[in-house]
């Protein structure tokens, strides 16, 4: 199975449809709840969002329907579904990464995280995987909490330099 | 008018904290420009929180510098590697690797710092004599020019930027309609929040930013699609002779430069198409002799003069009209607005001792340019071989606390998780970035002026077509849009051929 490029195309055209189902979704119920969807310029903040929902859906059947439509017998080589597993992995643990940063720390997730995407992209070194984490995690701390006096996430464990 | 603006300018800028920040910013714009795969953009977008957390000036002379630092040190790679640091170091390449191969790196790594400095002096001449003038003729606009000018903006983004014009537009659309999410501004409603208090103000700019660009291009690298040289760069010491060999390619030099600041003031032509543009006029204007493609000094001048030069240049509009001329000039023009700082004849009029102080920070950071970019080469020559194991993950981090910093709002995290995802999927697709950031602020300048536009006007729509200048505004708007429709059915009919 490999992804191409008319998939993401694809998929974008899919967003777009359905971003504008819930703008009209949005205009005809929660708004009108708010009396905001009618009435002149001042108070109707309803008719700018639908006004570009509808520009985009013409947009899309005029031009980008059609050419979809005709691309789909020429697919081109795509990427492998196996090549996007390690981007994939790289994501999920950013994903990891933000929540641990609340829950954790940045102190307690940043070295941890770091190694973990230093693995995935290829270091095998234990030393690498344990100095590069360690300084970098220190010197953004430096930088942003003893320089710019900005508070990290400290977490459930309260974890913080006193720069 | 322009002497008072830089001498009030100047005693901001005289500040300790200006200084070093702008000194600061020039070294990393170089560093992030030399390393593959970042770029001017990337170097502003990751520095952006940072900026938001200094003085106001000091902040913008960091994000300007790395601007300008970043759209030189792309040449770096380009003629040590044969890869361009960022897309408008790709011509350099042209001439910059050939002349390396013939043992004479060091030559064209100082012409390229020299036509890339002065390139960037000559714009920002331009920009002192030019932006006051704009922005003086500008304070002649009502809301039904302002509403049409980021139409405009945004359309011409679309239309010159790319050739799939359709997708540009549909990604600027997506833009404008990111920015209606909050508070409604004119009502006070509440729109698209879904009930949630943290989506009241909408999304922050910088979360949509840092996950659009820095977070999307990580995990495009992850997949191993960068270029990827196995050369290890050698190493080269640019010296004064340098200043003797510009010195031979003066009218060059101001020819791409001049093209340079034209094409910035473009909204979306950008650098790389300067520099493409002044490399093709520099090689027909040469005699064949020179020899370009196979290492002319004068390829090297044209390209790096035209691309430092376009910064000037898109700096024009996005100061006295409020139009970014590029993706790096909206999130130049995202940190003004959320310091305050409202761009257009507005800031030239109140503010222009900020104004004055733009202008000079700007000036300086080429100056340091030719200074830090002689002294520092062998270091950036060095960093070339930094490992991208290590560089994703440091990013990866800084995007993370960068964003955290702003408010504190883990919320904001997932929002530029998110935007990260929304950016992956629209790279896959070939759909441009820009125009989503440009669309999101240029968004509710369009809406709003529209909507005021509209309770000033007796007679509806004719507002727009009664007054002469929002009249033309109007009509150059109808032609892009024509030719958008155009260049988007010539695209449907190209792929019926394929």
């Amino acid at each position: 199975m490999r992804l191409t490029k008319l998939h993401a195309e694809l998929a974008i055209a899919a967003l777009f449809a359905a971003v504008v189902a819930l703008v009209f979704q949005q205009t005809r119920g929660n708004m009108v709840e708010q009396g905001i969807a009618s009435g002149g310029p001042y108070s109707n903040a309803a008719s700018y969002p639908e006004a570009l929902a509808l520009l985009i859906a013409a947009v899309l059947i005029v031009t980008l329907a059609p050419r979809l439509w005709a691309a789909r017998g020429h697919t081109p080589s795509g990427t492998p579904l196996t090549e996007l597993s390690r981007p994939a992995a790289m994501l999920l643990a950013f994903a990891c990464y933000l929540w641990a940063l609340g829950a954790a720390g940045y102190l307690a997730a940043t070295p941890f995280f770091m190694a973990l995407i230093m693995y995935l992209a290829g270091v095998r070194s234990p030393v690498q995987l344990i100095v590069v984490p360690l300084a970098v995690t220190l010197a953004l701390s430096a930088v942003f909490g003893g320089l710019l006096d900005v508070v990290l996430p400290r977490g459930q464990f309260g974890l913080a330099i006193p720069w | 008018m322009i002497f008072e603006m830089l001498s009030s300018g100047a005693v901001l800028m005289a500040s300790p904290e200006v200084l070093l920040l702008t000194f600061l910013g020039v070294i990393l714009g170089l560093v992030i420009g030399a390393l593959p795969g970042l770029g001017p953009l990337m170097g502003v977008v990751l520095l952006l929180p940072v900026a938001l957390y200094v003085e106001p000036l000091a902040g913008l002379g960091l994000l300007i510098a790395v601007f300008v630092g970043g759209s030189c040190g792309g040449a770096i790679s380009a003629i040590l590697l044969r890869i361009p640091g960022t897309p408008i170091a790709a011509a350099t390449l042209f001439d910059g690797y050939p002349m390396a191969q013939k043992g004479r790196a060091a030559d064209a790594l100082g012409l390229a710092i020299c036509a890339s400095s002065l390139g960037g002096l000559f714009g920002g001449v331009l920009l002192i004599l030019f932006a006051p003038l704009l922005a003086a003729f500008a304070t002649r606009f009502g809301p039904p020019e302002l509403a049409l000018l980021g139409v405009l903006g945004l359309l011409s983004i679309a239309v010159v930027s790319r050739e799939d014009t359709t997708k540009g537009l549909l990604a600027g659309m997506l833009g404008m309609l990111i920015a209606t999410i909050g508070t409604d501004e004119l009502s006070t409603g509440y729109r698209f929040t879904f009930d949630s208090y943290q989506m009241l103000n909408g999304f922050h700019i910088v979360s949509i930013v840092v996950g659009l660009f820095a977070v999307s291009e990580m995990a495009w690298q992850f997949i191993g699609r960068e270029k990827v040289s196995s050369e290890s760069p050698r190493a080269a010491r640019p010296g004064l002779r340098s200043l003797k060999l510009i010195a031979r390619h003066i009218p060059n030099l101001l020819r791409s430069s001049t093209i340079g600041t034209f094409f910035g003031t473009l909204p979306g032509a950008g650098g790389d198409i300067s520099a493409f543009t002044s490399y093709a006029v520099a090689k027909a204007v040469a005699k064949p002799e020179e020899g370009y493609g196979e290492g002319a000094e004068g390829g090297v001048v044209a390209t790096e003069a035209a691309n430092n030069a376009t910064c000037g240049g898109a700096l024009i509009p996005t100061l006295s009209l409020g139009i970014p001329g590029d993706a790096t000039t909206a999130v130049l023009m995202g940190a003004l607005l959320i310091l305050g700082l409202f761009p257009g004849p507005a800031l030239f009029a109140d503010r222009p001792e900020v104004v004055g102080g733009i202008f000079l920070v700007y000036i300086l950071a080429n100056l340091f340019l030719l200074v830090l970019g002689f002294l520092l080469v062998p270091v950036f020559v060095r960093l070339l071989r930094l490992p991208k194991s290590s560089l994703i993950p440091t990013i990866l981090v800084l995007c993370a606390i960068g964003t955290f910093a702003l408010q504190s709002s883990v919320f904001d995290l997932w929002v530029m998780f998110g935007f990260g995802l929304l950016g992956i999927l629209l790279r896959a697709a070939d759909y441009p970035l820009a125009p989503v950031v440009i669309g999101t602020i240029l968004g509710p300048i369009v809406e709003n002026n529209f909507r005021r536009s509209m309770l000033i006007s007796r007679e509806g729509l004719w507002i727009f077509t009664d007054r002469p200048i929002s009249a033309v505004l109007l009509a150059l708007c109808c032609a892009l849009v024509a030719l958008a429709l155009w260049f988007g059915f010539r695209g449907k009919s190209t792929s019926r051929r394929a």
